[in-house]
C-alpha cells in the first residue's frame, strides 16, 4: 500500500529546489489542518483538566496552570461510566454478533444455494439500503412497543436494540459476494463427500471468509457504536440499561464544565483506540463502503 | 435379463433427470436448507424493515395515536402537512444545510486526499488524525463542540477575543448557527470521504503523471487534467452522498440547538420526531416520513446509477 514511486510531483522534481519547497508547502498546510482536527479532541483534554474558574478567564489556554487529573477519574466515578461502557458494550457487542449471524447465513444461501425467488429477496434487500432507517423509525418504534404476531413490547430490553441491528443489506450483500469467489469446486468436491450445506457453511465457508468477517464486524461495530436515536429511543426510560452515548449528554449536562469535558475526553478514549490498533481493517471497510454504498 | 434392462432404464432416466436441472421434487428438496438458511433474515428483515416501511405509508393515510385505535382519513395528513408552515421552513433549512456543506465541505477533502497521497512518508499519520473524528460517536463530539461555542468561557469566543473581536453567541444568533452547525458536520464526516478520495487516487497509475510530466505539464496542469478528470466520478458520488447524509440531520439539531433560535435548526427529521413523539400524531408524522422517503429514494437511486457506472468502468 505504501509503495510508491512516485506521486503527482516526481523523485527528480523532489531534488530541486522548487519541488522540494512545494512538497514543505502542502506537508505545512496538512499539518495545519490535522492540529485543526484534532483540536476539539485535545480541546476535551485539557478542558477536563481545567478547574472551574480557570475555565473562565478569558484569553487562549492551552495548558491548564495547575492540572487536575483527577478531573478524569473523577467523572469516571461520579457519573459511573463504566457501567455506562459495559452497557454500550452489551448492546453493541450482541447487536455486532447477531448481525454476523444473521448476514452470513442469508449471505450462503444467496450466494450458493440457489433459492428460489433468490433475486427479490435481493431487491427486497436493496430497497432497504435506499431507505434509511430514520425514514421509517415511527412505524419501526411502533412495532418495537408491539412486536405483530407476538405480542410484546421490546421497549425497555436490549432485544429491542439487538433485533434490528441485526439486520444490514450491505453485509449481506458484501459476504455473498466474497462467498461466490470462493472457488466452486470446493463446494462441488464437498457435496460429493456427503457434507450437507451446513457442513459446508461451518466448516469452510466461514473459515475462508475470515478477513472479510472481521471487517464488516469492526464496521458494524463503529456504526452501531455511534448509533444514537434507536438507543434512545428504546431506553428512554430504563437509564440504567443506556449506552454512554444516550446516558451522557443527559446526565452531564447541568456538570460543570471541565467535568463534561474530562467525561467526554474518557468517551473518546475507546473509539480511538479501536482506529489505532484496527486501522488496516477498517479502512478496508471504508473503501468497500465506498463502491457498495 | 429384463432386470438388468429395467435397472439401466431406471439409471438412463436418473442421469438426464440430473443434468436436465432437477425434476420438481429434486428442486423442492433443496429449497429446504435455502430456506432455512434464509429463514432469520427473512423474519428479521420482514418484522423490523419491510413492515415498518409499508406501515408507514399506511399510517400516512391514517389518524394513529401510539395505544389507540387506527382510523383511516385519506389525504387528511398530507393536506396538514402541506398547511403546516413548518414544512416548507424545515425543507428549506435542509437546503440550506446542505448547500453550505458543499460549500464547506465538498472541496476541502478532495484537495486534502490529494495532499496526503503526495506525503512520502506521513500518509498513515494523515489519514489517522483526519479520520479520528469519524469514529466519535455524535453526542460525544457535541458536548466538546458546545463548550467551543459557548458564548461565555467557550474556546472560539476567548480565541477571538484575542483578537478583539466582540463574543459572538453562535449557536444562538440565526445569522451564525447554520455555518456553526455545518462546520461540526464537517469535521465528523471529513475522514471518512477523504478515505475514499484516497482509496481512488490509490488506483491512479503513476504513468499518467509520467507522461505528463516528460510532455512538459506543470504540477497544476498534472492535476487539472489527470487527478482531478480521474475523481470525476467519485466525486459526483460524494455529492450526492453528502447530500443525502445532510437531509437526514437530527442529533445536532435535536441535542445542540433544539431546532433554534426561531426554528432555524428546524430540519425535517427534527419535525418528524417532535410530531410523533411530542405531539403523539403518528399518521401526521409519517406522511413527513413519506415525503422523505420518496426524497432520500431519488437521490439514492442516482447514488446507485453512479456506483454501478463506477463499478462498471
Amino acid at each position: 500500500m505504501e509503495t510508491f514511486d512516485r506521486g503527482i510531483i516526481s523523485k527528480i522534481e523532489l531534488t530541486t529546489m522548487g519541488g522540494r519547497v512545494r512538497y514543505y508547502v502542502i506537508l505545512g498546510v496538512l499539518f495545519v489542518m490535522a492540529l485543526l482536527f484534532f483540536f476539539p479532541i485535545y480541546f476535551a483534554f485539557v478542558g477536563g483538566m481545567f478547574n472551574s474558574t480557570e475555565l473562565f478567564k478569558p484569553g487562549i489556554h492551552l495548558w491548564p496552570d495547575n492540572p487536575q487529573w483527577q478531573n478524569f477519574w473523577n467523572s469516571i466515578v461520579k457519573y459511573n461510566l463504566l457501567k455506562q461502557f459495559l452497557n454500550t458494550f452489551i448492546i453493541v457487542g450482541g447487536g455486532v454478533l447477531l448481525q454476523m449471524t444473521v448476514s452470513t447465513l442469508a449471505a450462503y444461501s444467496l450466494a450458493r444455494l440457489k433459492p428460489i425467488a433468490g433475486k427479490y429477496i435481493q431487491f427486497g434487500l436493496l430497497i432497504t439500503l435506499l431507505i434509511p432507517q430514520i425514514a421509517y423509525i415511527i412505524p419501526l418504534y411502533r412495532t418495537l412497543v408491539n412486536v405483530p404476531v407476538l405480542n410484546i413490547s421490546l421497549v425497555g430490553s436490549y432485544w429491542g436494540l439487538w433485533l434490528p441491528y441485526s439486520l444490514s443489506a450491505f453485509a449481506i450483500l458484501v459476504l455473498k459476494d466474497a462467498f461466490q469467489k470462493i472457488p466452486i469446486e470446493l463446494f462441488d468436491a464437498a457435496k460429493i463427500e456427503g457434507a450437507s450445506a451446513w457442513d459446508i457453511f461451518l466448516k469452510f465457508t466461514l473459515p475462508l471468509s475470515r478477513s472479510i468477517l472481521a471487517v464488516l464486524s469492526i464496521l458494524a461495530f463503529v456504526n452501531l457504536w455511534k448509533d444514537f436515536l434507536l438507543p434512545f429511543l428504546v431506553l428512554q426510560r430504563t437509564v440504567d440499561m443506556q449506552p454512554i452515548t444516550v446516558r451522557l449528554w443527559e446526565i452531564t449536562r447541568y456538570e460543570p464544565l471541565n467535568l463534561q469535558m474530562a467525561a467526554s475526553f474518557v468517551a473518546i478514549i475507546p473509539p480511538v483506540l479501536i482506529a489505532i490498533i484496527l486501522q488496516r481493517f477498517i479502512l478496508r471497510g471504508v473503501s468497500i463502503g465506498a463502491v457498495k454504498g | 435379463m429384463s432386470r438388468t434392462r429395467s435397472v439401466s432404464i431406471a439409471r438412463d432416466s436418473v442421469v438426464p433427470s440430473k443434468h436436465q436441472g432437477k425434476t420438481s421434487k429434486t428442486r423442492w428438496a433443496e429449497q429446504i436448507p435455502a430456506y432455512l438458511f434464509l429463514l432469520p433474515a427473512l423474519v428479521l428483515f420482514g418484522l423490523f424493515a419491510w413492515y415498518p416501511m409499508i406501515n408507514s405509508v399506511i399510517m400516512s393515510f391514517q389518524s394513529v395515536k401510539l395505544n389507540g385505535e387506527d382510523k383511516f382519513v385519506g389525504f387528511d395528513n398530507y393536506v396538514r402537512m402541506f398547511q403546516n408552515p413548518n414544512f416548507g421552513l424545515s425543507w428549506l433549512n435542509s437546503l440550506q444545510f446542505a448547500l453550505l456543506s458543499i460549500v464547506i465541505g465538498f472541496i476541502v477533502p478532495i484537495a486534502v486526499a490529494i495532499g496526503v497521497n503526495e506525503m512520502r512518508r506521513s500518509k498513515g499519520f494523515f489519514r489517522l488524525v483526519f479520520f479520528l473524528p469519524n469514529l466519535i460517536p455524535v453526542v460525544i463530539y457535541l458536548l466538546v463542540w458546545r463548550l467551543i461555542y459557548a458564548s461565555d468561557g467557550g474556546f472560539l469566543n476567548s480565541f477571538l477575543g484575542t483578537f478583539g473581536v466582540e463574543p459572538q453567541l453562535w449557536l444562538q444568533n440565526p445569522a451564525t448557527v447554520k455555518i456553526a452547525v455545518v462546520v461540526i458536520l464537517t469535521w465528523a464526516n471529513f475522514g471518512g470521504t477523504m478515505l475514499i478520495y484516497l482509496a481512488a487516487l490509490g488506483d491512479l497509475s503513476p504513468d499518467l503523471y509520467e507522461a505528463a510530466e516528460i510532455d512538459g505539464a506543470s504540477i497544476t496542469q498534472r492535476i487539472w487534467h489527470i487527478t482531478v478528470p480521474y475523481l470525476r466520478t467519485t466525486m459526483k458520488l460524494l455529492l450526492v452522498l453528502q447530500f443525502l447524509t445532510v437531509v437526514q440531520l437530527f442529533t445536532e439539531p435535536f441535542l445542540l440547538t433544539s431546532g433554534g433560535p426561531a426554528n432555524n435548526t428546524l430540519t425535517p427529521v427534527l419535525s418528524i420526531y417532535r410530531i410523533a413523539f411530542t405531539d403523539n400524531d403518528f399518521g401526521l408524522a409519517s406522511a413527513w416520513s413519506v415525503t422523505l422517503v420518496i426524497f432520500l429514494a431519488i437521490f439514492s437511486a442516482i447514488y446507485l446509477r453512479l456506483s454501478r457506472s463506477e463499478a462498471g468502468d
